[in-house]
């Protein structure tokens, strides 16, 4: 990485002033109140001039630091969310194989060590067992395959 | 209710074939879910909550009991074998327990493990049982005022006692407690932060987020890595269970300063089991004779840690049961179970729901004992557990998430929840901001809020009202003294400078 980078540090600090000072913007149609009675905008407000406060603390401690030195590993990353998402999309219009099946190919894919046959096995295993624990079992709404 | 009667009441209603039953899946599941690498007790909770669902309350409570504790076991045979803790918690267990193992003297280890926490776990049940009630009596007097305070206080020991910078764990805290505000204003009915998304109306879902931050987030991180030798991974027999007797000479004294240790910051609320665990093996290094002993394989390494991280367990649900507040995240998660099978932990809860509180402290000292008994005969399944190859365990995991997410609300808007938090927690992992302090803060955030809006409001809007109350002013000063604390290094750097410049 280059050395004129921000570091990631300094980045961490910014997004937290940025989540308070969203924090405060979004609250600015709530009643804000008074101390005695406050509305619903009263203690938001605060926790996000908390928030940026802190945020500018931990950005000036973080001028010193160099640039990140972890990078995200984005593959499995994208991977396991993109399986979770599969899931959730497909499980109430598909049904639970499908989904499962899914969910666990994109998972596996994340994982170098997987084979086509581990994952099979993985995706057959979970899916009959997992219907019949949570389908079958403790009686979850849903259906094999959609209706 | 006194101790004799109340220990009646709770023998007579843990010890039926139903309960001890559950509790026995409880521990064993739990046992099972904390052997495997990256999920401690906090995730085994949430995961198996769903399970729960269609028990009677009794039931149910003994059974999530039992996952948590028994997380708790299941996570220092992980650290022990494999130099792989499921938990910050049994990391400090791995730093001596791991050496252990490598010396051919992993079946002491466990044992000596399952001995020591045992009796740490022991002890906070008599704490629990002598001192919850009385506290229950003594909450009832609290106000809004002192609930705010204590509230305060344990955001702030869980946001600086956690490991790392004590600032990014003020900011976790923060943002929990706006998190905490999506949904309906309970006071004015006004909605906040819903973005016009039905499904924000009640707010996040607790089980969500915390399998996003703790399950989700712990998987993307260790993903693809190769996992540590597992050359000493063979079959413990029975005989190497036993432990010589210099062995228990050794460890008994560690294993009480321990439980003393983990009993005292359990009933704090706010700091949980793993800042007992490293203070009490940073005691035992300070009190040893030859302190370079340890981390080579030192038996009151594992001892001491062991039985205060159990201790602490135990100990935290004094100020769970008695005034609602969850002595750390995992407590919080399991508070939130309670509320789902419509128990509201409070003051009156030892009075108004006796038969609970005394059949679950009863049936803590039975799941103890069966983890005691449960996990020395099987450490040869547990081991077979632990070579499960990530490929297998890692994709289970992440259904076993979304299935359990889906069954609170029968929602697919609450898992794809479950990927934003996983996507913060994975990020918060990767900048060092610690991700348990922002759960607290989540949960505390509705209840502080309220009661931080009815003082003033009673008070009319005077804020000396939090010191006038002896009682919320001595909580306040505790919380004072933790951001000092926090702050000192910051200070005495400064006054070095100015004294050199």
């Amino acid at each position: 990485m280059k050395r004129d980078l921000p570091s990631g540090e300094l980045i961490a600090a910014l997004a937290v002033c940025l989540f308070g000072a969203g924090a405060i913007w979004i609250a600015r149609d709530y009643s804000m109140g008074t101390v005695t009675r406050m509305g619903a905008g009263y203690v938001p407000v605060m926790l996000g001039i908390l928030l940026i406060a802190m945020g500018a603390v931990l950005a000036w401690q973080a001028r010193a630091a160099g640039p990140a030195d972890s990078t995200p590993a984005l593959r499995p990353f994208a991977l396991i969310m993109g399986g979770i998402l599969a899931w959730a999309l497909i499980v109430e219009r598909l049904g639970f194989v499908a989904a499962t099946v899914v969910l666990v190919v994109c998972c596996s894919a994340a994982e170098p060590r997987s084979t086509v046959w581990s994952t099979l096995a993985l995706a057959a295993g979970l899916t009959v067992g997992g219907y019949l624990l949570f389908v079958t079992g403790l009686n979850i709404p849903l259906s094999a395959f959609g209706d | 209710m006194d101790l004799i009667s109340g220990l009646a009441l709770g023998i007579e209603t843990a010890i039926t074939y139903e309960a001890l039953l559950f509790c026995l899946i409880g521990v064993t599941v739990g046992m099972f879910i904390g052997v495997l690498p990256g999920i401690g007790p906090l995730a085994a909770v949430a995961m198996t909550l769903p399970i729960t669902y269609h028990l009677q309350p009794m039931s149910a409570l003994i059974m999530l009991a039992g996952i948590f504790y028994g997380a708790q076991y299941g996570g220092s045979t992980a650290s022990i074998l494999l130099n792989l803790p499921g938990t910050s918690t049994t990391a400090v267990t791995a730093i001596d327990g791991y050496p252990m193992a490598k010396q051919g003297r992993a079946g002491v280890a466990l044992f000596i493990t399952t001995l020591t926490s045992f009796f740490g776990g022991c002890v906070a049940i008599v704490l629990l049982m002598s001192f919850a009630p009385a506290l229950g009596k003594m909450a009832l007097a609290f106000s809004s005022a002192e609930y705010f305070s204590i509230m305060l206080l344990g955001l702030i020991a869980a946001a600086t006692m956690a490991l790392g910078s004590p600032l990014k764990g003020m900011v976790s805290v923060t943002a929990g407690l706006l998190l905490a505000m999506v949904g309906m204003d309970t006071t004015s009915g006004e909605l906040r932060y819903t973005f016009g998304i039905l499904e924000l109306q009640d707010g996040l879902n607790l089980v969500a987020m915390a399998m996003g931050l703790f399950g989700v987030a712990e998987i993307l991180s260790n993903v693809g890595k190769p996992r540590p030798t597992d050359g000493h991974l063979k079959t413990v027999r029975l005989r190497e269970l036993m432990p010589t007797r210099q062995d228990l000479a050794q460890c008994y004294k560690p294993a009480m300063r321990g439980a003393g240790i983990g009993s005292f910051i359990g009933i704090l609320p706010g700091a949980g089991p793993t800042l007992a665990a490293f203070l009490a093996y940073a005691m035992e290094k300070r009190v040893a004779r030859d302190p370079s002993r340890f981390g080579k394989g030192a038996i009151e390494g594992i001892s001491a840690p062991e039985a205060a991280n159990n201790a602490s367990t135990q100990a935290a649900f004094i100020p769970t049961l008695a005034l609602g507040i969850p002595g750390d995240a995992s407590m919080a998660v399991l508070l939130g179970a309670m509320m789902i099978h419509g128990i509201t932990p409070r003051p009156e809860f030892f009075s108004s729901n006796a038969d609970l509180f005394w059949g679950l402290v009863v049936s803590f000292w039975v799941g103890n004992l069966m983890l005691l008994v449960l996990n020395i005969p099987l450490i040869g399944v547990w081991v077979r557990i632990l070579r499960v190859p990530q490929h297998l365990l890692f994709p289970a995991i992440i259904f076993f998430i979304c299935v359990g997410v889906y069954s609170v609300n029968n929602s697919t808007f609450d898992v794809a929840m479950v990927i934003v938090f996983g996507a913060l927690g994975y990020v918060m992992n990767l900048f060092q901001y610690p991700t348990a302090p922002l759960l607290m803060g989540f949960i505390l955030g509705p209840m502080l809020e309220q009661h931080f809006r009815r003082a003033l409001l009673f008070s009319r809007g005077d804020l000396t009202t939090f010191i006038d109350r002896p009682i919320s002013a001595a909580f306040l000063a505790c919380s004072a003294a933790l951001i000092l604390l926090m702050l000192a290094p910051a200070i005495t750097r400064l006054a070095r400078r100015r004294r050199a410049g």
